[in-house]
């Protein structure tokens, strides 16, 4: 796989900022930043619903898509939202999921398959061992960086 | 790490399409991990510096960020009351008080979990024991989660708690006369 004309190779990521602050109440964060995902999620076009789970922890967000939206042929699809501050700087994963058994999705953690922290990874079903790939999304701030996610996720699944 | 942002990320266009300047400005003040300028704002919102300025202003009437000036700028940054009072009304409207009572223990119940599963008292001691060289890489991403999570988990408790606790106060309504 290579580097698709979406993906910039200008910046890494979000807002880390100088991030040090040891004042920085870094679980406030985490649902301040989900929250705000939470309502971009919802005004998505291919967003059907959007929910914190799991069931009154808020940890991560799932929400269900219109697989159609992404030139799908599958009868269900749905996206895990998971973001976490830390003092240095944030990691997330944006992961998209089908009925068909495909998942995929694009990571800001460390990983032994890639150099670099932020990755795509995808395979066709369960069964399988992911592709990985070193990618670099520009957005600094979550909410921004969704939407590019989910652009970037759209034109790979095409 | 932060460079120049780029002036056209993907998903940009749609992002547009779909909310107007004032969403954008809101939701990116209200993701910062630091205190932002209003010409930071405006770059990574979408929508020219005055106009960002504008929103932010109205914004800190709000109460919704808190405006600090210093070294000739003005920067912003989320109210924290707003952003708890926020929190606690979805909580109420989300749960009776039984509701609220049990996620409580709930979350009580996962920070006593970690406390005992890794011989700690605190997410910073986590991370510290998470960066010890003689852990395995796997063990350390496992550990950064954890940390992670009690954070979490321990804020919202904190907002769970506040609403258990004035829940008469927050969902008492006068009668019709």
């Amino acid at each position: 796989m290579s580097r698709r004309p979406g993906e910039s190779a200008i910046a890494i990521v979000t807002d880390g900022g100088q991030g040090h602050d040891s004042s920085r109440d870094l679980g406030q964060e985490r649902h301040r930043i989900l929250r705000e995902l939470r309502h971009q999620l919802d005004r998505h076009p291919a967003v059907e619903d959007v929910r914190g789970i799991p069931d009154g922890k808020f940890r991560e967000l799932r929400a269900n898509l219109d697989p159609a939206a992404f030139g799908r042929d599958a009868e269900d699809a749905s996206l895990r939202v998971s973001w976490w501050p830390a003092p240095d700087d944030p990691e997330y994963a944006i992961h998209y999921s089908e009925s068909t058994g495909l998942d995929c999705g694009f990571h800001r953690e460390p990983n032994p398959h890639v150099d670099g922290k932020t990755h795509y990874q995808e395979r066709d079903n369960l069964d399988e061992n992911y592709e990985y790939e070193t990618v670099e999304v520009s957005p600094r701030t979550p909410t921004r960086l969704l939407w590019t996610v989910l652009d970037l996720l759209a034109e790979r699944l095409q | 790490m932060e460079t120049d942002d780029p002036e056209n990320a993907p998903g940009d266009e749609t992002w547009k399409a779909h909310t107007n300047g004032f969403d954008r400005v809101q939701s990116v003040a209200l993701t910062v991990s630091e205190p932002r300028t209003a010409g930071w704002v405006a770059d990574e919102a979408l929508v020219a510096e005055n106009t960002a300025r504008r929103h932010l202003q109205r914004l800190t009437d709000l109460n919704v960020l808190t405006a600090d000036f210093e070294e000739g700028a003005t920067t912003y940054y989320p109210d924290p009351v707003y952003v708890r009072t926020r929190e606690v009304r979805a909580l109420v409207d989300g749960h009776d008080r039984d509701g609220l009572a049990a996620l409580a223990a709930d979350l009580k119940a996962d920070v006593e979990a970690w406390r005992e599963e890794y011989n700690v008292t605190s997410p910073d001691e986590l991370r510290i024991q998470a960066a010890d060289e003689t852990v395995s890489a796997d063990e350390t991403r496992a550990r950064r989660r954890v940390a992670s999570d009690w954070e979490h988990t321990r804020y919202r408790l904190s907002l769970v708690e506040d609403a258990l606790a004035r829940y008469g106060e927050f969902t008492d309504r006068p009668a019709p006369a």
